[in-house]
Order: structure tokens, then sequence, then C-alpha cells
């Protein structure tokens, strides 16, 4: 499995994790591959051992194609519950608040995650849109997760973890494969992919996916109208073009829309709408194209550039059309042979255009971003290659922040086969997002005498308003002069085999944060072109705006266990424990911001068990614990999934899960005044699926 | 051959690199490319093993029960060790596993499967000209080999190793080739 490259002298990179040969092997071991493992490997290693996930210097897990069928998952978020560390709350039916080691949100904005390289970080709120982010969930090779700071290869964002979602090869993806499924919550869903040869030596597979997910509930008998449905189809191309040289070119594209009940701001009295079924429709679409070539033995170079097109709109409301363009190089080489260099350069394009309406508007309607990178990163082995020392730094300049480096220090020792310890000190940032910097939202229109409710300190401000009768409309708004979040980590790690039974890995960290996001009163604003706001009872506006009056500091530990109890059942098992210790700058009101104290469960556990039963039945069930979140006002709980499979013929699988099975069940987030969106609460679910593979 | 767009053996792409590396400047040149990786024999030596899986001998090409399965190196020399040191002890077809290396047609009777790495072209030209006559699979590096009648060719193809079937060649032979070998070549010629 394949992190190998992965941090030191890459997670090969920039996007790059298609640089891991999938099956890698200490002391270039093959036993026991087969033809098509064997096919897989390559003979110019990027490095000249070849590395495994055991070989890096952070905290690395991987889910494996056989994690992912066998959760019973139908999503990437759901999926990544199985992760330890992983902080995985649904807020309802299509939201989710996903990150690691705390600061999580329907915005959590200090995790970067790429599919086969592309970015889907959105520049816009600093986050994840998870609803549009899928794709074949058969044809993921594998998910790499890597908690901690990944800025030195990654780049800004990638400050409390990077997840890279792999899919397979097109040459691994030949022949037709047909899924489809139904059930209560899952209404339907129907997933088919083609692959064929298109040349003696080019492959290429096609997919479409499409399903229908019914609503969450409000309360037992009151539906959470959240229902949604998407469709998608995409493809993946690969040339040989020589004995050195590989071409790939894929691309996705999709449409969706997702309802949802949103309460909006409006402006004239009583200041505010429900809206039970807001709409919301979502396009977008990719085109990836990477070009490799080995050099020879131990030096690899890459060129990969990607244009990405999203668009998200509510019905008649805020619209946002957001374009991409990507392009990075990225050179691998050994300089001897205990001595392996990677350097990069890199340019991304961020354009935007937004439509505003009366809640969410922008003072730059459409906007153009460029970042330009550079890295470069050395790493030394001794010893025998058991001791390994990685340097390396990021270099970057965007418009918000302006120059940003990222280095990090990493160390790794394995004094035997069974032990690797590792250390590392390392840099990251998180750069302002076009809503830090521009966007204002109105949360609310509130009576005067309401303000201090809100913040006892916005009392100061009453006698400021301009008009003394008037409502005062409440909100955020983004000021240019927001900066960066600054992190320092240090982390240690130990992973080893206890027994031939027992794998286990143990991180631990210490998060130093500065100029953490605070939200503060800046004096009364009035500026009667923002959209909306002519009215003239709606004179007075107070907004909150972003300052970065906080740090911190964070520390955890995470275990990871596999355990194999006998030859047919393995366990795949986590345990996090985290603490969050946040400080306002002397003269900083914002309790808000120091609830991220306890917005993350303190502790969260799980495991999934597979078995193996005789006739080709398969049994997994996974249990999984979350600690009370006394900020969202949520309760520890329990939950569980289940899943029994049987393969009567090696072309046909029937499957049936069973989803959330832990009654009641709760809400697992507080709601999100600033969108006004109430959090619903999963529903048990039942579905069947049958998977033909002719 | 139309089929064939990987012309060039390991050789002539060491000598393209060396020529990038003395024009080329840019790039940081490897401070030595070395023709025989053994990575890449390891590799080879699986896949021949294999190989020897997925094909099935005429009853009377493979002896009585209990008598090993021989693989002919053509030529001696390290990769010998490794195919040594990689076969021992493993089975095919529930027999043991020989490796020999043979420089001449005189032992090929005791052959099942036989290698010929690129350098032993003029080595092994003879050789495959009498395996033509025996259920040998023969296994081959170089176009000329492949050209003359070898029945699998490695192609080292976007740094990955693949390879090439002729089962016109096997058939001839009497050797039966699975079809799960098949699917998995690049090119097969019927």
């Amino acid at each position: 499995m394949s992190l190998h490259k992965s941090w030191m002298i890459g997670l090969a990179a920039l996007s790059f994790a298609l640089l891991a040969p999938t099956h890698s092997a200490a002391q270039d071991d093959f036993a026991g591959f087969d033809l098509e493992a064997l096919m897989d490997v390559e003979v110019f290693s990027v490095s000249k051992k070849a590395q495994s996930l055991a070989d890096s210097a952070a905290a690395v897990y991987v889910l494996n194609q056989q994690d992912i069928k066998r959760s019973g998952a139908t999503t990437i978020p759901e999926l990544l519950r199985l992760v330890p560390g992983m902080e995985v709350a649904r807020l309802d039916s299509n939201a989710w608040a996903v990150t690691a080691r705390g600061f999580n949100g329907r915005f959590a904005n200090k995790l970067l995650v790429l599919i086969d390289g592309r970015s889907v970080y959105s520049p816009l709120f600093a986050g994840v849109n998870w609803d549009v982010q899928d794709t074949m969930l058969e044809d993921i090779d594998r998910i790499e997760v890597v908690r901690g700071p990944g800025g030195t290869i990654w780049g800004a964002n990638a400050v409390n973890g990077v997840i890279n979602i792999i899919t397979k090869s097109a040459v691994d993806t030949q022949g037709t494969l047909v899924s489809a499924g139904g059930g209560t919550y899952e209404h339907g869903f129907v997933s088919v992919r083609q692959g064929t040869k298109i040349s003696e030596s080019g492959h290429v597979r096609v997919y479409g996916k499409y399903f229908d997910r019914d609503h969450f509930e409000n309360t037992p008998s009151d539906s959470g109208n959240d229902e949604w449905d998407q469709g998608r189809v995409g493809f993946k191309a690969e040339w040989d073009l020589d004995e050195v040289s590989t071409l790939t070119i894929q691309g996705d594209a999709y449409k969706g829309e997702i309802l949802g009940s949103i309460t909006d701001p409006t402006p004239t009295p009583p200041y505010s709408s429900f809206n039970a079924e807001q709409q919301t429709d979502m396009t977008g679409g990719n085109a990836v194209v990477e070009f490799r070539r080995w050099l020879g033995d131990d030096n690899v170079m890459e060129f990969k550039a990607y244009f990405d097109s999203t668009s998200r709109g509510d019905d008649g409301g805020f619209s946002e059309k957001r374009r991409t363009i990507d392009a990075t190089f990225q050179h691998n080489v050994a300089l001897s042979d205990s001595f392996d260099f990677i350097w990069g350069l890199g340019y991304r394009l961020n354009s935007s255009d937004i439509r505003s309406d009366f809640a969410v508007s922008t003072v730059k309607p459409a906007e153009q971003n460029p970042v330009y990178s550079a890295f470069l990163q050395g790493q030394l082995s001794l010893l025998d290659d058991k001791l390994r020392f990685t340097v390396g730094s990021k270099f970057e300049d965007n418009e918000f922040t302006g120059f940003e480096w990222q280095p990090s220090a990493r160390v790794l020792l394995r004094p035997d086969e069974t032990n690797t310890f590792w250390g590392s000190i390392s840099r990251a940032v998180r750069t302002p997002s076009n809503a830090e910097d521009s966007i204002r939202t109105l949360i609310s229109v509130v009576p005067q005498a309401g303000l201090p409710l809100i913040d006892p300190a916005l009392a100061g401000l009453i006698p400021f308003l301009p008009c003394a009768t008037c409502d005062v409309a409440f909100g955020f708004a983004g000021v240019d002069s927001y900066e960066s979040e600054e992190l320092l980590a240090y982390e240690l790690g130990w992973r080893g085999k206890v027994t031939d039974r027992l794998n286990l890995d143990i991180a631990a960290y210490f998060n130093d944060y500065d100029n953490l996001r605070t939200t503060e009163v800046i004096s009364p604003l009035v500026n009667p072109t923002t959209i909306g706001f002519d009215a003239a009872n709606l004179l007075n506006q107070v907004f909150l705006t972003s300052a970065n009056n906080m740090e911190g500091e964070v520390y955890g530990a995470e275990i990871a266990a596999a355990i194999q109890p006998t030859d047919n059942w393995k366990i795949r098992s986590g345990y996090n424990y985290i603490k969050l210790d946040l400080e306002l700058d002397a003269g900083v009101t914002d309790p808000a911001s120091l609830g991220f104290e306890h917005a993350s469960p303190h502790h969260q556990v799980f495991a999934h068990s597979m078995v193996d039963l005789p006739a080709n039945f398969s049994l997994d069930t996974i249990l999984r614990w979350k600690d009370r979140v006394s900020d969202h006002d949520v309760d520890s709980a329990w939950n569980a999934d289940v899943r029994i499979a049987w393969k009567p013929l090696e072309q046909i699988e029937f499957s049936l899960v069973g989803q959330n099975l832990a009654t009641p069940s709760e809400r697992e987030f507080g709601n999100n005044v600033v969108i006004g969106n109430a959090n619903t609460r999963a529903p048990r679910g039942v579905y069947g699926k049958i998977t033909w593979t002719p | 051959m139309t089929h064939e767009i990987h012309r060039g053996d390991r050789r002539s792409l060491l000598r393209r690199l060396a020529a990038l590396c003395i024009v080329g400047g840019l790039l940081v040149c490897p401070p030595a490319v070395q023709a025989e990786s053994s990575k890449e024999y390891k590799l080879k030596a699986e896949f021949l093993y294999n190989f020897a899986k997925f094909v099935s001998w005429p009853d009377d090409a493979l002896g009585p029960n209990g008598e090993p399965i021989v693989f002919c190196l053509v030529g001696d020399g390290p990769i010998h060790t490794l195919l040594d040191e990689l076969m021992e002890g493993r089975e095919v077809k529930n027999r043991g596993i020989q490796v020999r290396a043979i420089e001449s047609s005189e032992f090929l009777s005791d052959c099942h499967v036989l290698f010929a790495p690129t350098d032993t072209d003029e080595l092994a030209a003879p050789l495959l000209e009498s395996a033509k006559s025996r259920s040998v699979l023969t296994v081959g590096e170089s176009d000329s080999f492949y050209d003359a009648g070898g029945i699998i060719r490695f192609i080292l193809s976007g740094g990955r190793l693949r390879f090439d079937v002729n089962a016109y060649a096997a058939s001839t032979v009497n050797l039966k080739i699975s079809s799960q070998l098949l699917k998995l070549a690049r090119v097969v010629q019927q």
C-alpha cells in the first residue's frame, strides 16, 4: 500500500499521488504478488527503496477498495468516519462537517481535499462542498489521509490534514461493472462503468452514476426537507507513449440539486422568511491532463494541468460560478544513493462570478486570484536507510496575503523491520477566502435592544447608530486586512507490528496556532450601495468582521489498530483524543470563536469488523462512538452500520446494508446561524444492492 | 510487424538517456543508470513464475510426477543467482522448480521455460530455433527474439512491465496459454 514516496520525497507531490505505485514492497520482494499486482509495480521506482506506508514520517492512514466496499457507505464523507482521528458530522441529508484535529464546521477550512490530484477546496468560503465530491466508489483505488500539516508539498490550507482520493488506473478497470440498488433513505442508485482498450498501448474507462436520496428528519414526524439527487459521468484514459512515458486524460461532469430549510433575512418587515424547501442547483465539470516521463531509475518528471468549473446557486438568489486553472511541474531525482531531491513549480488561477442577493453579497462580483508556487524538498538516508531526514518548503504568492512559506523537517527511524518511529516540525498556513476578503453575509435584522443579546460588546455601538428609531441589520463583512492563520505543528509517531495479528499506529501532536480567525465588531457601517440596503428603515448596519486575534494550543493523539483475530476475521479500529486551548488577544471579546474549544468530540472511537463467512457470505459491522460536543449541544452517542453480502458467483454480489442503526438518532452538529440552516437527524436506513461484473 | 509501436530495447533507451543528459543540461542526470536493475529482473522472475502457472504443457512434456519444472536461462550471470534464490522452495503444478543456465541446444531437451535476457541475443538465436520443435515456453526481451518466433516478450511500457504473447507460436508447439494470461497481455498475436 503506498504512501511510499508520500511525504518524504513526496506524497509525491502537488497532487501527484499517482506517483505512488499501488503495490510497493520492502526490499523489492514481490513474492506472492499475482500478475495483475506485478503489472502495477513501477520498474523505475520513484525512490530506489520501494517505500511503503510504514515509511512515512507522518500520520498517514489508507482506506483501500476493500474497506470502501465493505463499509456499505455510499458517500465519501461517510467513508471518512473509518479513518482514525477524522471528525465527521452529518449536518443534514446533503451536508457534512469534516476535518481532522479540530476546528470543524460546514466550511471546515483547515483540511485540503484532492481527487486524483485536483483540489476541491473552495476558495469562496474556504472549505469543501462535500455534496458534489463524488465518483464511482467501485473505481476508487484508495483514499489516503494525512493528518497534520501537508503545506510543504500541498501548499496553503493543508493545515490540519490532506485527503487524497485516488481512482484506479484505466488498465485496472477494464470490462463492465454495473451496480444498482435502493432502499429507505437511499431511494435508488445506479452506477455503470465500461473499460476498454483503445489502442495497443491505451486504455479508457467511462462511467455514469445517479442517486436519489431521501430527506432526514427534523423531528421524528417532521421531514427535514433536505432530499437530493445527482447524476455524474466521467472518463479516464491512459496511454503508454513509449517505454518511459505515460499520458493520462480524465474528466467528470455532474448535475444535481439539493433541498434545504433555510431562514433568510429579507429587506422588509418582518425581516425574515422561512423557506422550507429552498432549492440549490449544482453543476460542474473538470478535465485533467497528466504527462509523466521517467528519465531513468529514480528520476521522473511530471507535468499536470487541469481545468475545473463549478457552479451552484439558490433558486433566484445567491450563486457562484467558479473556474480554476491549475498547472504544475515536478521533478523527482536521486542525486546520489542516499540523497533524493524533489522540486516543482505551480500556477493556479481562481476566477469567480458571484450573483449577490439580499442575504449574501459581494463588493467584488468578478474576481481573479492567481497563486504562484514553488517547492523543493530533499531527503537524506543514512545507516542503510534506517534513518532518514527530510527537509523542504513550499513558497507561495497569493493576492490576499502575498508571500507565504511552509517549511517542514521530518525524521524517520526504523531500527528493525517491525518498528518505525518518526517525528516532525512543520509550518502551515490557511490563506483568506473570498468570503473573509470581500463577502457580506446578513444574518438577521434585529431591534436595537436585541444587539447586546448577540454580543454584550455590541451594546456600546447603539449610541452611534445613524438612525435612532430603526432596526439593525446584523451580519458578517469581509475585509482585506484579514491575514493568514498560521500553525507550527510538532508531531511524534510510532507504528509497528506487535504480533502477527496486531498492527498499531500511534501519532501524537502539539499544534501551536497563531493569528486564528476571530469575528469582531467593526464600527457601524452605512453602505447604501450594498444590495437591498437602500431601504430607509435599514440604515443601521452592524457587521462583525474577520480578524486574526486568537491563538491556540491543540494537542491530541490518534491510535489505529489493525487486528486479525482469525484468518477470516479482520478488524480495523481507531481512537482519538483532542484538547483545544484557545486564547483571545487582550481586549478582544469573541465567545463564538472560543467555542471551538468544545466543538470537537474530545474522544472518538470506532471499529470495523470484517468477517468472511462460509458459502461466500461476508459480514461487516461498524460501531462508532463520539464524545459529547458541548458547543453544539450534542450528547455523546453510539451508532452502528451493518452489511451482509453474498457472492454466489464470481460475477455477482448481493448486499444488504443497514445504516445509522442506533436509536434514537440525534443531530450531530449545531445549527449554522450564518446561513440560517437548521440541521436534521439521520433516520435509520436500509438498502439492498446488486453488483454485476460480467 | 505493425503492432509494434515500442521499438528499441532497454539499451537504446539508455543511449537516449545519455544523449539527453549531455544535450539537455536542464535536468539533473542520474549519477549512474544501471543497465540491469536487480528490481527489474526480480520482477521479471516473478512474471516467469506466473507465466508457468497459466501455461499447460502436453502430458509427455513434463515427465513423471514429482519431476521438477525446469526454467532455463540463456547465458549465466547475476540473473542466475537471482532466479535460483527466488524459485527456491516454490512449486508450479505441484512440481518443484529447477533453474539452469544453458548455452547450447544440447541441454534444451530438459527445459520447459526458456528465458533469454536482452544481452544474450546471439546465444539465444540457435536455442530458439531448436525450441520450435519442442514444448518450450520461450520468453525474451528483444524485438529480434520475438520476431524470430519467441512466444512471450517483455515490454517496458510507461515505467511498468508488460508483455506480448504470440499465441500462434505457442499453439504450434502444443502449449496452451490460459485466457487469464492472454487477457493481461498487451498485444496477442493469433
